[in-house]
């Protein structure tokens, strides 16, 4: 029994003399440089994410003070726009619609898809009739529209979209 | 949760968020077990690519939940993931004949490392480790080597505490049994003779 724990005893020293040796054993640098920039990457990213969120804000707000502009200025289109131009598979969408800041120079577009009210199809001179019936919103209060923002954050025009019937 | 779990979810929530002196932290603290572990279990030429893995995993979408465990153990249960990949051992539990080797262990013959140097003990343990089938290798390296305890090491290779124990029992008693047959080999005895 004696020379059983003895024999125990040196395996467990030989097992923690191999541990320390193995101590100062690491990955390789190049392992650490490629997470980092991995890292690196996801930040971007998530940096793109949010901007492109606060784009969509933006061009909701800009909307927004688009349709009472639209209205005073009395110049909206004289007649509805037909619904015949297909930006994705599956979707049909009005013609855009220039808004407000529409003449500004626009450098590194972004279409984004954004919900807006549908009182906002009147000032643009459609009726609800003239977007196809996928695009009235399911809760009939707002309709899909894309919107193609500068990377100035500044919205230039806006198309409605819907489903394809 | 403990303070330490909850840093460690803070520290992977800013990570998350992009945040590199985090990662440096994190990596700094847990990438050499998580190389070492991965080194006896499928050798040099694959353990970088483990941590590799095993930190890209945590980063792109690992689920880590400090209530259910510790860092260390969810990124011990990663690399093993990895691992078992690339031993391609679907099952790590067939131990092949192991058991019989075990059995064939005559326990109170002299310890192996009577005529050996430290380095020489060393290098002899580091060989036999690498014999072992790797069921047992892994609870050698996880147990002895990087010191989990038995439920954490449970929790990596998911089994219960007591599948550990008797496992690390029988893994102990295997190296044991290699070390003493591969001491016995004359050219052995005979470097142990010279060296002493």
């Amino acid at each position: 029994m004696k020379q059983f724990n003895d024999n125990d005893r040196a395996l467990t020293e030989a097992l923690r003399a191999l541990a320390a040796e193995d101590a100062g054993l690491a990955a390789s640098n190049a392992v650490e440089a490629g997470l980092l920039g991995e890292v690196r990457s996801m930040a971007r990213a998530r940096r793109r994410r949010l901007a492109i969120a606060a784009l969509a804000a933006a061009a909701g707000l800009v909307i927004a003070a688009a349709v009472p502009w639209r209205r005073s200025a009395g110049n909206a289109p004289a007649g509805p726009q037909p619904t015949t131009s297909v930006p994705h598979g599956g979707e049909v969408a009005t013609a855009f619609f220039p808004l407000t800041y529409s003449s500004l120079p626009i450098s590194n577009a972004q279409l984004i898809r954004v919900q807006v009210p549908r009182s906002a199809l009147a000032s643009f001179g459609l009726a609800p009739i003239d977007v196809p019936a996928g695009a009235r919103g399911t809760a009939s209060t707002t309709v899909p529209a894309d919107v193609l923002v500068g990377e100035d954050g500044v919205a230039r025009a806006v198309r409605f979209v819907s489903p394809t019937p | 949760m403990d303070r330490a779990s909850s840093s460690d979810a803070a520290l992977i929530g800013a990570i998350r968020r992009g945040d590199e002196e985090a990662f440096a932290r994190l990596y700094a603290a847990y990438q050499a077990p998580i190389f070492r572990y991965a080194l006896h279990m499928c050798g040099a030429g694959a353990a970088d690519d483990v941590v590799q893995e095993t930190f890209l995993g945590l980063l792109r979408g690992g689920r880590f939940d400090a209530d259910r465990g510790t860092l260390a153990g969810y990124l011990f249960g990663i690399a093993r993931h990895h691992i078992l990949k690339r031993l391609a051992v679907m099952r790590l539990e067939e131990a092949g004949d192991a058991d019989r080797i075990v059995e064939a262990a005559a326990p109170d013959e002299p310890s192996p490392f009577d005529d050996l140097s430290r380095t020489e003990a060393v290098a002899a343990v580091r060989a036999a480790i690498q014999s072992l089938p790797p069921v047992y290798r892994e609870i050698i390296t996880l147990c002895e080597l990087e010191e989990l305890d038995y439920a954490a090491a449970a929790g990596v290779v998911e089994c219960p505490v007591g599948t550990v124990r008797s496992r690390l029992h029988r893994a102990r008693a295997l190296l044991h049994s290699k070390l003493t047959s591969v001491r016995s080999a004359p050219a052995l005895r005979h470097i142990g003779e010279v060296t002493r």
